[in-house]
């Protein structure tokens, strides 16, 4: 009991430093609404023809504002102060504590969520119904699947990007390796949802984690149904307990190699 | 008891080595250079509990490398070592509750938010019960008079403000052993002596053991009572403070410090000055 108060406490403590960074909220917004704005006249462009694999213009939008909802809020905050803590050395502090050095970065990226779900989230709806409407597919059973496949969506690229961070105790410079994950998901769902991919590589994104995390709750967003729900959530649930696992292993094993910086 | 018994305790890093030059990068790339770089070599080491150990040293003489390894946050290389009889590897965060750490060059601080809060969390980690925080909170505030700064964004405080909270943070959950790396780098003299008393009053009134390494002689003056100096990762002198001075009467210990530290290693030691830049503290 103890144990987990301490990790509401962390995510409690960060919730109130993201408030903090209230102004820069705002000046992401501006980022936002251009993204959106800007893939959207590109899918108008497209859409001339009519409907492209299955998705109606309408929902490809809202796609795209859910898929760039969610990476708004789980964005890579938590690698570049991973990367910053080993860099300056600061994380001898929070490896001499009596915590779990995994569980501490996650409740810290945690408590930053809820401020960017309510902010983001209401710009998101605001663009949407300005853009193109409601989505009437969009009915009040789908929340408790949507926002569980969210949850999950943020705890697999947080682990992803944990795995990514712990490379910086041997690794000099990580920042290839983000940016190859970075282009995997900006490809495999971000950007376009995976049935608009060739045929061929259609199975293969479906069989690799990435797609999990933007494609699968933007296609339950825009086109719900609960087979398909039972189809995404337990697949995104195993990768991210097969990236949580994979990110537990190798802080313990590169722990050992860890090189404090500074004196 | 003793609070620290470490035995032929060796740290040793393996870094890349480059030499100058474009040539030599993709040389590098191609086939990396590794160097063996043994940073802290076969220590024994005893420190008895409710003693204050002075541990000085040139910078990059393997000061932080040993702290970190007696913090558990380093695996050593070799040699034994127990911290209040626990082994700080395997033990790591049974030791963490009952050890405090002071890295002066590094914050443990929320940059953006008041020190209270940043209390809160430690208080949060380290299992302490609300009531008891609070308590616990009001005491350091005392003690450390933070009332005024305890509300005010950590970015706000003056250097010497922020100084007395990252000490009194890492007094919250009421260690046994503290481990001062450099707490007083950086502060002016009125702040250093406020610094010094604080340390001293906890070690009077509680038993507190503190282990603090410093470049500046007058915390060893007027903290120590028993200093040790390492060079190059090896122990050069481990000596009571009061024989240093009953040795060299009329001598300051700045000049005490020097010629033994010359004598053991031909070298001179570098200029006991803390105008080392700190560090941004990170948020």
């Amino acid at each position: 009991m103890k144990a987990l108060r301490k990790y509401y406490v962390i995510a409690k403590v960060s919730f109130t430093n993201a408030l903090a960074y209230r102004a820069s909220v705002f000046s992401r917004f501006g980022f936002f609404t251009l993204y959106i704005y800007v893939f959207m006249s590109l899918w108008r462009a497209i859409y001339q023809e009519g409907a492209v694999h299955g998705y109606s213009y309408a929902q490809m939008v809202w796609y795209l504002i859910m898929t760039e909802f969610v990476s708004f809020f789980c964005g890579a905050e938590i690698l570049q102060k991973m990367n910053e803590e080993v860099k300056s050395g600061s994380i001898a502090y929070l490896l001499g504590r009596p915590s779990h050095y995994i569980f501490y970065q996650l409740a810290n990226s945690l408590g930053q969520v809820p401020l960017n779900f309510v902010s983001f989230g209401a710009l998101a709806t605001v663009l949407g119904l300005l853009f193109v409407g409601p989505l009437h597919s969009f009915t009040p059973l789908e929340l408790a699947p949507l926002l569980l496949s969210i949850l999950l969506s943020i705890l697999l690229n947080f682990f992803f990007l944990t795995l990514i961070g712990l490379t910086a105790f041997v690794l000099e410079d990580n920042l290839a390796l983000y940016l190859i994950y970075q282009k995997l998901s900006f490809m495999l769902g971000m950007f376009l949802p995976v049935e608009f991919l060739p045929a061929w590589l259609q199975p293969v994104a479906k069989n690799l984690p990435f797609s999990y995390i933007y494609w699968a709750p933007a296609k339950i967003f825009v086109n719900y149904s609960p087979a398909l729900c039972l189809e995404l959530i337990p697949r995104q649930a195993a990768w991210a307990a097969a990236a949580a696992a994979a990110a537990l292993l190798c802080y313990q094993l590169s722990i050992r190699r860890l090189q404090v910086n500074g004196g | 008891m003793q609070a620290i018994n470490a035995r032929n305790l060796t740290k040793t890093y393996r870094t890349r080595v480059k030499s100058e030059g474009l040539g030599a990068s993709f040389r590098a790339l191609a086939k990396p250079e590794y160097k063996e770089v043994e940073a802290v070599k076969q220590v024994d080491l005893s420190v008895e509990q409710g003693e204050i150990l002075a541990f000085i040293g040139p910078n990059g003489a393997g000061k932080s490398t040993f702290i970190k390894m007696l913090c558990g946050i380093l695996h050593p290389s070799g040699g034994a070592v127990s911290v209040l009889g626990l082994s700080p590897v395997n033990e790591r965060r049974k030791l963490a509750l009952r050890i405090g750490t002071v890295f002066g060059q590094k914050s443990q601080l929320w940059l953006h938010l008041p020190p209270l809060d940043s209390f809160t969390l430690l208080a949060a980690i380290y299992e302490i019960g609300e009531a008891e925080r609070k308590r616990r909170v009001d005491e350091l505030s005392e003690l450390f008079a933070l009332g005024d700064f305890l509300r005010t964004p950590v970015r706000k405080l003056s250097l010497g403000q922020r100084v007395r909270c990252e000490v009194a943070a890492s007094l919250l959950h009421e260690p046994e052993l503290l481990f001062l790396d450099e707490p007083t780098i950086g502060l002016d003299v009125v702040v250093k002596q406020a610094i010094r008393e604080l340390i001293l009053r906890r070690n009077r009134e509680r038993g507190t053991t503190v282990f603090l390494t410093s470049h500046d002689p007058a915390d060893i003056e007027h903290l120590c009572q028993r200093a040790v100096v390492i060079d190059h990762g090896a122990l050069v002198l481990d000596s009571p403070v009061d024989k240093l001075k009953s040795d060299n009467p009329g001598t300051s210990m700045e000049n005490i410090i020097a010629a033994i530290f010359q004598q053991e290693t031909g070298r001179p030691l570098e200029a006991a000055s803390d105008d080392t830049p700190v560090e941004e503290a990170p948020v």
